[in-house]
């Protein structure tokens, strides 16, 4: 028994000359296993970004109007005063939106390969790697 | 998700838009308040030609 990726358990599968159909069997049945609890780690890593993203939607949707609004104003007084300081609030919703972006391109590569996911957590965590028997 | 991160987008977006804009008008206030002070010296000088000379 031991603990490896998903590639290395597939890798010493293919490496097993005169293997029987039963371990074969049997031991892809541990591969399709960690290839569940792959996916399952990429299920719970989209559920906290997507927590993540909606917690703070609401204030940063709300912050980006007011500023647009107070831009807004501004345009119509020609008051510049005011600029410097929404200027710099600007910047800072923006990103902070450049970081909810990069979130969302990571949910949409999680969602398209779940288990590619996992794997990358196998191989940069060896503790998280699944146990074989025929390891 | 996506959604969202369009609609903040847009909102960014149109912030950098509007920021460009407070300050093309806070510059074309300032030109103009110069333009006035101008004319207002312009005026003064005139009605009262010792100023003009110091």
């Amino acid at each position: 028994m031991g603990y490896a990726t998903i590639a290395q358990a597939e890798a010493a599968i293919a490496n097993m000359p005169g293997l029987s159909d039963a371990h074969r069997k049997a031991y892809q049945a541990e591969v399709n296993e960690a290839r569940a609890a792959a996916t399952r780690l990429g299920q719970q890593e989209l559920d906290r970004i997507t927590d993540e993203v909606r917690g703070g939607r609401d204030d940063l949707l709300r912050e980006l109007c007011d500023v647009r609004d107070a831009l807004a104003a501004a345009t119509a007084s020609g008051d510049r005063s005011v600029l410097a300081d929404l200027r710099q609030r600007h910047q800072s919703l923006a990103r902070q939106v450049e970081q909810i972006e990069a979130m969302v391109e990571q949910v949409e590569a999680i969602e398209a390969d779940p288990v590619a996911y996992g794997e990358s957590l196998f191989q940069k965590y060896p503790p998280t790697r699944p146990n074989f028997t025929f390891i | 998700m996506k959604g969202t991160a369009s609609t903040l987008r847009t909102l960014v977006d149109e912030g950098a838009q509007h920021y460009d804009q407070a300050a093309d008008a806070a510059a074309e206030r300032e030109d103009r308040d110069a333009r006035q002070d101008a004319r207002d010296a312009a005026a003064l000088a005139a009605k009262y030609p010792a100023l003009g000379r110091r």
